[in-house]
């Protein structure tokens, strides 16, 4: 006898074609989770919201605020400006430096915490255009961005109330941790970045 | 009760878990198409080439795409398709059709496309039509012509599929061999492969 929490599992799975088809031609959906596909992007933003919950209610209510405004203008900017540049060459420095920044668990200034979140809002923003498929209509674009916007700010907000909770758990020890992990995480990606891979003969 | 509540929040919980998964995974693929090529070499009276007639197939999920939420109506279709055909070349003609011409490793220029038209096939796949003109018609006797589609984002896949998706005008014919085709992987954007496809028209 099929019990009813199996018939629920398979329900979900018989779900998934009409799932996979959705999200195909449903940008929101596709910009939602385009940057859990992004490693750079979520390295960076894990970083500066260590930071931020670390530096207590100030930044908490302060920093987000101009992160989500740099993070807009950035996302509209895609419309019209495409970077040259590789986006990772510069967030996982700006990731390696914000870790390095919790890792001494110092009251920085406000500023500090201001401009690296508006530098890092500014480059995950104009990592995060839309595939160029030309006759797209405007409306999918601006539905894409609107969902990475959304999940980029969820995440900084989310990481960084918890980030805020756990500033004083073990003398702080414990983001210092995670800030440790984040700049090693960081360098690590960087180096391979970097590095040429030679194959042995 | 308290028993039933938690039973149908365990199962809410579950359904949402999985649709969330499959979710992720449906979308976490960026979206790619592909656009199957044909193209027909035009010629004047001189036998010089003077354009490329192209016709995309476009697949079917960027089909859709493009037209989800358009009218197409019996008494609005053509007005719509019309409209749709006009915002395509517009993008289009911003990433140069995708298309570029080389004589001799020379650039050829084109001049924007005024003759396109975009139908919908009865698998519901878009048509796009165009005549993509030279700017000046070129004497191809005596000299070697390479037709290269790419998209450059690597978001799209432009192919020829086969060698006989290019045919040249009788005159060009007279003067050519049968055009070869060949692919190459021109680099890596964001894990995505950048394919390039060359028709080469030898004309010596």
């Amino acid at each position: 006898m099929i019990n009813r929490t199996t018939i629920s599992l398979i329900s979900g799975l018989l779900l998934i074609p009409v799932n996979v088809q959705a999200a195909g031609t449903n940008f929101f959906l596709q910009g939602l989770y385009h940057p859990m596909m992004v490693p750079a992007q979520l390295i960076a933003l894990f970083a500066l919201a260590l930071l931020i919950g670390q530096q207590g209610q100030r930044s908490l209510c302060r920093v987000p605020l101009g992160f989500v405004l740099a993070l807009s203008l950035s996302l509209l900017a895609t419309r019209y400006y495409t970077p040259s540049w590789n986006s990772e060459l510069v967030l996982l420095p700006l990731a390696a430096l914000t870790g390095l920044l919790v890792i001494l668990k110092r009251e920085w200034p406000l500023q500090l915490s201001m401009l690296l979140a508006i530098l890092i809002a500014t480059v995950v923003g104009l990592d995060s255009a839309v595939p160029m498929i030309p006759g797209l209509q405007a409306r999918k674009i601006y539905a894409s961005l609107a969902g990475s916007g959304l999940t980029i700010t969820s995440l900084l907000v989310l990481v960084s109330i918890v980030s805020f909770f756990l500033r004083n758990i073990l003398q702080g020890i414990a983001l210092r941790v995670l800030g440790a992990w984040s700049t090693a995480g960081a360098i690590l990606v960087l180096t391979l970045l970097l590095a040429p891979i030679t194959l042995p003969n | 009760m308290k028993k039933k509540r938690l039973t149908i929040i365990y199962r809410l919980l579950l359904a949402t878990l999985l649709l969330s998964t499959t979710q992720v995974f449906a979308a976490g693929a960026a979206f790619h198409y592909q656009l199957d090529l044909n193209a027909h070499l035009l010629s004047d009276e001189q036998g010089r080439l003077t354009a490329i007639e192209m016709h995309w197939l476009y697949d079917k999920a960027l089909s859709d795409t493009l037209m989800d939420g358009e009218d197409l109506s019996a008494t609005k279709r053509d007005s719509t398709l019309k409209r749709r055909a006009a915002d395509i070349l517009e993008g289009l003609q911003g990433v140069q059709y995708f298309t570029k011409a080389l004589k001799d490793q020379h650039p050829i220029s084109f001049a924007p496309v005024t003759q396109y038209s975009l139908a919908l096939t009865k698998e519901s796949r878009l048509q796009l039509s165009m005549v993509l003109p030279l700017t000046q018609a070129e004497a191809l006797n005596g000299h070697v012509l390479q037709v290269i589609v790419s998209d450059a984002s690597a978001v799209g896949l432009a192919t020829f599929v086969t060698r006989d998706q290019l045919t040249l005008s009788d005159s060009l014919q007279a003067q050519c061999q049968a055009p070869k085709l060949t692919q190459s992987q021109l680099g890596v954007i964001d894990q995505h492969t950048v394919i390039s496809e060359t028709m080469l028209i030898d004309c010596r």
